[in-house]
């Protein structure tokens, strides 16, 4: 196992800190060794929150109960035991119907002009990887997916979209990822899926969850609009 | 149904104080923008803190009653009048079946709570009823009430507060001019040396492009050194981010969990309520102070106030 190599601790506010690895340390920016560690914070009590980024996480306590450097040695006894082993990562693999098409997929034509690809290229270039989850955030449930194949990558748009249809599916830098409520979003857009992608009924209703994998499925408009889940 | 939402106000949302424990999967707090206000309302009400209310937001509604209450509005003063006839904020009054309580403009702070002794029923969603309008979650439908919308409410059992009688000063005074207690950010270092100066002797002004995810500041640019692209970071409530143009934004009670722009001062915990009360127009200005000196502050005002 390779040694951790732990930057810092810091104080991000009066309750929540940071922790960060040194550039070093072959881990810096491994996303799935940060989302891995939250994971692990999770399950203890003392947090409130604990959210991985790709090369950070924050946790936050409740400062009436426990002090800044308590929480400090709680986080380091927590990272001395952990093990984090790549290759021993068990994934389940999901797959997502996506209808790839100008209806929804706002941004194919311009995509198809910018990076020199057919729509068929597009679809087959999109949907040929089975994407890590990289992170989750930025609105509910948005699952950042990599990496997305060179020929795909563009910047955000400089103008985000106010109100995007749930479901749609988005591209940028060498991140996809779906909007599963929709509303306001800065991405490309190349389709969407008719697959909820939450569910109030569960005890975690998201259905993207980090350790998955996503596949995206081209489907048709007619197995668009039959498409039951 | 218990209440008639007889007009909506510019933005009236159900907020309680939000839910905890689901930011990894990028879920915000969300609740009252301004969770003072909010708890001062369901404390004098007797009720528990966490009790949903209704957030108005720059002018209110008006709401018919089609039951009993006990009300209080709290926040920023939207002149409140049952029946046209005006009545006090931060008091609590009896209405009966068909009274109107009708608010008007504010001209100073942002966001009223108005609390009844019932409580309002709305959609849960991970522990909490509040509207979450980016993605319409809680409240109702998550969506902002409309005329013609019926609310519907439960008898509940009262709190008892130990420190009821105790003579605590109601509110920090509401102005068009906040001075915003803040501590360095994560990445304070990467504002240019000039700048760091600017910061804490200009003023800066609310943008009209401002909400509850967040304030858009306009004044005198921040500038950066060059520094490579972020990747993507943790934010809080009350994080101020720095975009390259210079002009900062206040992360609000429904930003975004994770963001790619320099974390460059963070509002201190004593001052976070007052995000909510910022309006269009408004100046604010920044003073640092050190992590230690914020949590005392803190601390203090918790000693300050019964809740």
């Amino acid at each position: 196992m390779k040694s951790i190599n732990l930057s810092s601790i810091s104080e991000f506010s009066e309750n929540i800190l940071l922790i960060k690895l040194n550039q070093e340390s072959p881990y810096s920016n491994n996303s799935s060794f940060f989302l891995a560690l939250s994971a692990l914070l999770r399950e203890e009590s003392h947090w409130i929150e604990v959210v991985a980024a790709e090369e950070s996480i924050a946790v936050k306590y409740d400062d009436i109960k426990i002090s800044t450097s308590k929480a400090k040695d709680l986080i380091l006894s927590t990272i001395k035991g952990f093990s984090y082993k790549e290759e021993s990562k068990t994934e389940i693999l999901l797959h997502v119907p996506v209808h790839y098409s100008d209806e929804f997929g706002l941004d194919i034509e311009k995509i198809t002009k910018t990076q020199s690809v057919t729509k068929e290229e597009l679809i087959n270039l999109h949907s040929n990887i089975k994407y890590e989850v990289k992170m989750i955030g930025f609105n509910p449930g948005f699952a950042y997916l990599g990496d997305l194949h060179e020929k795909l990558r563009i910047p955000r748009l400089s103008k985000p979209r106010i109100n995007l249809l749930p479901g749609s599916v988005g591209i940028a830098g060498n991140r996809t990822g779906i909007y599963p409520f929709g509303g306001p979003g800065g991405w490309s857009i190349i389709g969407r899926t008719p697959m909820k992608l939450f569910d109030n009924n569960n005890k975690n209703p998201f259905v993207i969850n980090p350790g998955m994998r996503v596949k995206f499925d081209p489907i048709n408009k007619k197995e668009f609009e039959s498409f039951n889940y | 149904m218990s209440i008639e939402i007889i007009s909506s106000g510019l933005q009236t949302t159900i907020q309680d104080l939000g839910r905890e424990g689901w930011r990894h999967m990028g879920v915000p707090e969300s609740g009252g923008a301004d969770k003072h206000s909010l708890k001062l309302a369901n404390f004098l009400l007797n009720k528990a803190l966490n009790s949903p209310a209704l957030e108005c937001t720059l002018t209110g509604p008006s709401l018919k009653f089609l039951r009993s209450y006990s009300l209080v509005v709290t926040g920023a003063d939207m002149n409140p009048k049952i029946n046209n006839k005006e009545i006090k904020m931060n008091k609590v009054i009896d209405v009966k079946p068909n009274d109107i309580l009708s608010l008007d403009n504010c001209s100073k702070g942002c966001r009223a709570y108005i609390a009844l002794s019932e409580n309002i029923l709305a959609e849960d969603f991970l522990g909490s009823v509040s509207t979450y309008l980016p993605a319409k979650l809680g409240g109702i439908n998550g969506l902002a009430l409309t005329k013609g919308t019926l609310i519907e409410t439960k008898s509940c059992e009262p709190e008892v507060f130990s420190l009821a009688n105790k003579d605590f000063k109601l509110n920090d005074p509401f102005q068009n001019e906040w001075k915003l207690r803040v501590i360095e950010g994560p990445e304070y270092d990467f504002v240019k040396n000039a700048s760091k100066e600017n910061i804490f002797s200009s003023i800066f002004s609310v943008s009209n492009d401002s909400n509850r995810m967040g304030n858009r500041l306009v004044g005198e640019g921040i500038e950066l050194t060059n520094h490579d692209q972020m990747v993507s970071c943790p934010m809080s409530i009350g994080t101020i981010q720095c975009p390259e143009n210079g002009s900062p934004i206040i992360l609000g009670c429904d930003s975004q969990t994770l963001g790619g722009y320099p974390r460059v001062l963070q509002v201190a915990a004593v001052d976070l309520h007052l995000i909510g009360q910022l309006r269009p127009n408004d100046n604010i200005f920044f003073e640092r102070i050190s992590i230690n000196h914020a949590r005392e502050e803190f601390k203090k005002q918790n000693s300050l106030f019964p809740f």
